[in-house]
């Protein structure tokens, strides 16, 4: 590229505005209402709450194991997979 | 509403606030990737992503710049994402392109030859622009776009009036050297 075209470019002043169309400011406006829609599907109680409960699922599991490997000394009436032959 | 407080308010997911925002910073969002990407649709959805990336991520605003600063940068980045992006599917940019020119032939009547040289150059000065580093880009087309003065980019930019010189200067030489080489 010449250097006159290079000149040109580096100093063309583009002042012009362009604006918006109206239907682009509404959907921008409504970016929070749709990320907060999604945010809530998505809402950290639910996860937590899940978390929680499978933990107290594991903890419930472990404290009947330990019990009862205590109380007969075998985890097969748990899982109740003994074969009587 | 004071800056500090519609930020304040933002990160405090306030949409009315936002929605304040989208009024002080749409069209200059919208305009200044116009101006990058020469097309309506391509602009209007990236002005989009630009708006989504603000709400998204305004915990991370930590005040070095004006939030006007902050935002142009997002709105210059996203635009440049899409002409890398398009610059890899060539050959379909080169239709966009055509077409684009073919509308404006219709409107304005002027010489296709030129206004093809137009088109290209402008496309070799953006994508010249998109190499050179962020701060001389911002500081470049602050003043080229939006015709603020190096004092009204100063304060921008929250830096001193020689640094904006400087930046613009080799904002300049950078774009002189890469231009030449294509």
């Amino acid at each position: 590229m010449n250097k006159d075209k290079i000149e040109f470019w580096l100093n063309k002043k583009d002042e012009t505005i362009h604006h918006p169309s109206v239907e682009l400011l509404t959907k921008l406006k409504n970016i929070p209402i749709e990320n907060r829609a999604i945010i809530q599907s998505l809402s950290p109680w639910i996860l937590w709450l899940a978390a929680a409960s499978f933990i107290g699922f594991m903890l419930f599991n472990i404290s009947y194991l330990k019990s009862n490997s205590a109380n007969d000394n075998s985890l097969d009436s748990y899982f109740s997979i003994t074969t009587t032959y | 509403m004071e800056e500090s407080e519609l930020i304040y308010q933002i990160k405090d997911q306030n949409p009315k606030a936002f929605s304040h925002l989208v009024d002080l910073y749409s069209t200059m969002v919208y305009s200044v990737i116009f101006k990058m990407i020469r097309n309506s649709q391509d602009s209007e959805d990236i002005t989009q992503e630009v708006f989504v990336t603000i709400w998204t991520t305004m915990d991370a605003f930590k005040g070095d710049s004006l939030l006007k600063t902050w935002i142009y940068r997002i709105a210059i980045n996203k635009a440049h994402e899409f002409i890398r992006k398009k610059n890899r599917k060539k050959r379909k940019g080169f239709h966009v392109q055509m077409e684009e020119t073919s509308i404006q032939i219709q409107e304005n009547e002027p010489i296709p030859s030129e206004l093809l040289e137009f088109k290209e150059l402008e496309l070799v000065f953006t994508q010249s622009l998109s190499k050179i580093p962020e701060n001389q880009q911002i500081a470049f087309l602050l003043n080229r776009f939006e015709g603020l003065s190096y004092n009204e980019i100063a304060i921008e930019m929250k830096t001193s009036h020689s640094a904006v010189e400087s930046l613009i200067f080799r904002a300049k030489q950078n774009l002189s050297k890469l231009m030449k080489k294509s």
